[in-house]
């Protein structure tokens, strides 16, 4: 296999058509992002393949995960539901995997960045599910708290 | 399998369990590539002349214009006339005024080009890779709503005016048509369909049967069940459309060799498993090891075949699914399911490694495929966690607002018996009561008509059963009002403030009220007509008690406006916290990324990837 | 008089109820009243409260549109109060004023209801946003006091790499 650097590097050179084939996609990749206008989308996407491209350079889970932490909670304040933000962020990789493997000519390096952003693209996933499911619990907790609270108030 | 190059299309429509008409009309005409979904709307069948009318007028419009104008332009323009033929045809009837239509069309320019068009909120939607989008944006109130900004998308599901339509054919002469171009890529599915379908099913199951690879007239009939299972309540109408197959190509190679490959190495995935500690998860508790490999382990091998066969998502989605949702209604936690994804996602891994190992380029595809898989269940298992979290969210906000409720009522101060109310009239009256325009009416009436209405409040008395207090209090402060002679306005408002009294602000508190103003007004109509009086007296004392009734209705409504302003308030105020509170998230977040891409261009290059990062969360 | 010709009379006012010279539109304000007394008259005029779905349905158009609860009541009022000037004046047969007058209440109290229906659900609405924002506003801090955590540490790291 490659060494990072180089397929870092790929994707680096890559990134602009990515952009481009997510805004022209956008509505049909989510509604959410169909309703943003060029500027917003543009950042916003461009925030996620930044750091995509940072993720692939330094494998760091850590930050990673304080990445997607991050931009879920800011679509949560924009009423954006996490299984929307989830099926976005995997159209992201799944459009930047698919734009490698046009634009690769089937060459082995384009063939190995096309697997690992589609194995970024389900550690993404996984991660995000994780976010979701410590929120969730949290939330439990406070259902909790409130319901013990209500079973006080009416004895 | 399609022969490569031909498209298959089937189309389907059904009245529904409630309606009587079938106001949904098809269009599906291969010859000229041109198919549409329209949904009509207007009372006494006017709806399905109205969708009739359009789609014949888009038809031949395309049939004549075809070519002459570019694609896009056709379908905008056919729908346009379309839109006008709807438009003066009520115009020459009275009884079809207000009659219109939704339209979704698509043209297919060739087998991998598509141009849709459509107004209103009938659908187009595209399964590619197994996923379902959806490809047009509903014309509706809300949904413009939020494109401005003024509602929030999770709001826009719930809202109670999701229905209500923006645009449609025949409600002006023209119409403002979204067109969009699509590239098909081999097996793609395009679905048209009325709101019938997906006002009545999910979006998951619609996904699942368009991606079940049956024949396209299957899926349509099919989903078409789908609505009448979920209860039918509207005409349903479908249209799927499939793109041509591809040429063998990498797909084609994942579909047969790979797919074989992959059963063919199910034991090592079972195996694995099994090394994992899959038997000892406490979601298989209780089931013997050889059980809990077959249940789980064998059924997700099985369903990755199936989607490798089908170049599907549906199987491994649906496994996801069954997995998660029965263990969470049983009260399971999250971290059980990730525990067994995790043991399955590595005996995947060892399977992809193994084939690679003995076939380099089979291996390879597999591995995409595979992960690819993956990410389908981590999106099936998304939308579930999604979902608790929303009614997680909902019985929080309900038990909230419970203890709120409470708690207002048991601090709001209630009239004791006696207390003159009026000593507590606000300065501000309520808001209707501020047009100047509003002429005065109800005023200065005669002893004659005084006395009459007297009589027919003690008629409407009598015939009220003594357990309708409220209503009679409604009687009492219709005397007060019509007794009044300043023009009702301050007689009715004081009196609403007495009626209203301390309730709490949702329907159990205060639809109470106008069911009680509904019955007074009922028992004082029929009423009026047994007073003995000359007919005109009859009719002005029926005036004077109308215009009161009308009064107090209405300053009740005014007071239960200003009741609800301060939710609203309240509303804002926590809207301007969380947007200072997503300014500072956002440019903590720019820090971070300036930091994170320094980072990244310092790490150590001969490391392994995933072994470079330190930082931790 | 019969309903149909007892519709047709009251449909010639219009123009001063609704004061369309004024207007100018095809549908100037408080248009959903009068159109659902005309078909309240057509049906007998019966007093039979929340039937006419088409009033429903136009009152929940203009509020989802965005005009004011106050402005559709306020609307209907001053349609009313027009109606019970124009019905004395028109009609002389008390016992068509009183079928007319019945109606025209019915009406008018029926977009009361729907405007106070309204309101309780935006109230509801409101208040459940309100909470759902105070939940993104705890997890927006939680996010800040972790981006806090992050920066630090990357701070440290770049340093560190630097040496």
């Amino acid at each position: 296999m490659s060494t990072v650097p180089t397929l870092a590097r790929s994707y680096e050179a890559l990134r602009p058509k990515v952009l481009q084939r997510l805004l022209e996609l956008r509505t049909t990749l989510d509604p959410s992002l169909g309703r943003l206008d060029d500027a917003t989308a543009r950042s916003q996407i461009g925030a996620v393949l930044d750091h995509l491209g940072n993720f692939l350079a330094t494998g760091d889970r850590g930050l990673h995960r304080a990445f997607l932490h991050t931009f879920l909670a800011m679509r949560a304040a924009e009423a954006q539901s996490p299984a929307s933000v989830l099926a976005m962020l995997v159209a992201i990789g799944d459009t930047a995997a698919q734009v490698s493997q046009d634009e690769g000519a089937g060459t082995p390096e384009s063939a190995e960045l096309t697997l690992l952003l589609t194995r970024v693209t389900a550690s993404t996933a996984r991660a995000v599910n994780d976010l979701i499911a410590e929120e969730l619990a949290r939330r439990v907790g406070q259902h909790g708290e409130l319901a013990g609270r209500s079973r006080e108030a009416k004895r | 399998m399609t022969q490569p190059g031909a498209m298959r299309v089937a189309g389907d429509s059904h009245v529904g369990k409630v309606r009587t008409t079938n106001e949904d009309a098809l269009i599906v005409e291969p010859r000229m590539g041109l198919y549409a979904v329209l949904d009509g709307m207007g009372g006494a069948s006017a709806g399905d002349v109205a969708a009739q009318l359009a789609r014949d007028t888009i038809r031949d419009f395309v049939l004549h214009r075809r070519l002459t104008l570019a694609p896009r332009a056709l379908v905008e323009a056919a729908i346009v006339a379309g839109s006008t033929a709807v438009f003066t045809a009520a115009q020459h009837h009275r009884e079809r005024q207000g009659m219109g239509t939704t339209v979704v069309a698509c043209l297919v320019v060739d087998p991998t080009h598509v141009v849709i068009g459509h107004v209103g909120d009938s659908r187009a939607y595209l399964l590619r890779g197994g996923r379902l989008q959806t490809l047009t944006r509903d014309h509706t109130v809300v949904e413009e709503l939020v494109d401005r900004g003024l509602l929030a998308p999770e709001e826009a599901e719930r809202h109670p005016y999701k229905n209500v339509l923006s645009r449609n054919l025949g409600a002006r002469a023209d119409a403002r048509v979204d067109t969009l171009e699509l590239e098909l890529r081999p097996d793609d599915r395009l679905l048209l369909c009325s709101d019938g379908l997906y006002g009545y099913a999910s979006a998951e199951a619609i996904q699942y049967l368009l991606g079940s690879g049956d024949a396209p007239e299957h899926v349509a009939r099919d989903l078409i069940e789908l609505a009448l299972r979920g209860g039918g309540g509207d005409n349903v109408s479908t249209i799927v459309l499939e793109a041509p197959s591809a040429a063998p190509s990498s797909t084609q190679v994942v579909r047969t060799s790979g797919a074989l490959a992959w059963w063919q190495h199910r034991q090592r995935f079972l195996q694995v498993a099994d090394d994992g500690g899959l038997t000892r998860s406490p979601i298989v508790r209780g089931l013997p090891p050889h059980e809990a490999l077959e249940l789980v382990a064998l059924s997700l091998c099985q369903a990755i075949y199936h989607d490798l066969e089908k170049s599907t998502g549906v199987n491994v989605w649906t496994f996801a699914q069954n997995l998660a949702a029965g263990w969470f209604e049983r009260g399971g936690e999250w971290r059980a399911v990730r525990g067994i994804v995790d043991i399955l996602g590595t005996a995947a891994q060892a399977v992809v490694d193994d084939i690679r190992a003995a076939a380099p380029e089979l291996g390879f595809l597999l591995d995409v495929a595979v992960s690819r898989a993956l990410i389908v269940v981590e999106l099936a298992l998304g939308g579930l966690l999604a979902e608790r979290l929303r009614q997680v969210d909902a019985d929080v906000i309900e038990l909230h607002t419970a203890q709120l409720a409470t708690l207002e009522h048991t601090t709001q101060e209630s009239p004791a018996l006696g207390e003159r109310v009026s000593e507590r009239f606000i300065d501000r009256p309520t808001i209707p009561f501020l047009r100047p325009d509003r002429p005065v009416t109800g005023s200065g009436e005669s002893a004659e008509v005084m006395n009459a209405i007297g009589k027919a409040l003690t008629i409407a008395r009598g015939r009220l059963s003594p357990r309708a207090e409220l209503v009679a209090q409604v009687f009492l402060a219709l005397e007060t009002v019509a007794g009044d002679s300043g023009g009702n306005f301050a007689a009715a408002v004081v009196s609403a403030r007495e009626l209203y009294g301390a309730r709490s602000v949702d329907n159990a508190g205060v639809m109470p009220l106008f069911d009680a103003f509904d019955k007074a007004r009922i028992l004082v109509a029929s009423s009026v007509q047994q007073l003995r009086v000359l007919p005109p007296v009859r009719a002005r004392v029926l005036r004077a008690l109308s215009t009161a009734h009308q009064r107090l209705v209405g300053a009740t409504t005014g007071l239960v406006l200003e009741v609800v302003n301060p939710f609203t308030e309240r509303l804002r105020d926590a809207q301007a916290v969380t947007s200072e509170l997503r300014d500072a998230v956002a440019k903590a977040e720019r820090q971070r990324a300036d930091l994170e891409r320094r980072f990244a261009t310092i790490v150590d290059p001969s490391l392994p990837w995933g072994a470079r990062g330190t930082t931790e969360w | 008089m019969a309903s149909v010709n007892l519709t047709e009379a009251v449909r010639v006012l219009r123009d001063e109820v609704l004061d369309t010279v004024r207007h100018g539109d095809r549908d100037p304000p408080g248009t959903e009243v009068f159109e659902a007394l005309l078909r309240a008259l057509s049906i007998g005029g019966d007093t039979v409260p929340g039937l006419d779905l088409a009033l429903h349905d136009a009152v929940a158009r203009r509020l989802a549109w965005g005009d004011s609860e106050e402005a559709v009541l306020a609307d209907a009022e001053l349609v009313f109060d027009r109606l019970m000037v124009s019905t004395e004046r028109a009609f002389r047969d008390p016992a068509d004023q009183i079928v007319v007058i019945e109606a025209a209440t019915q009406v008018a109290v029926t977009v009361s209801r729907v405007v106070a229906m309204a309101a309780v659900a935006r109230a509801g609405r409101d208040r459940a946003a309100r909470m759902r924002d105070e939940m993104s506003q705890h997890q927006l801090k939680e996010v800040l006091e972790r981006q806090k955590a992050a920066i630090e540490r990357l701070e440290h790291e770049l340093k560190q790499d630097f040496r």
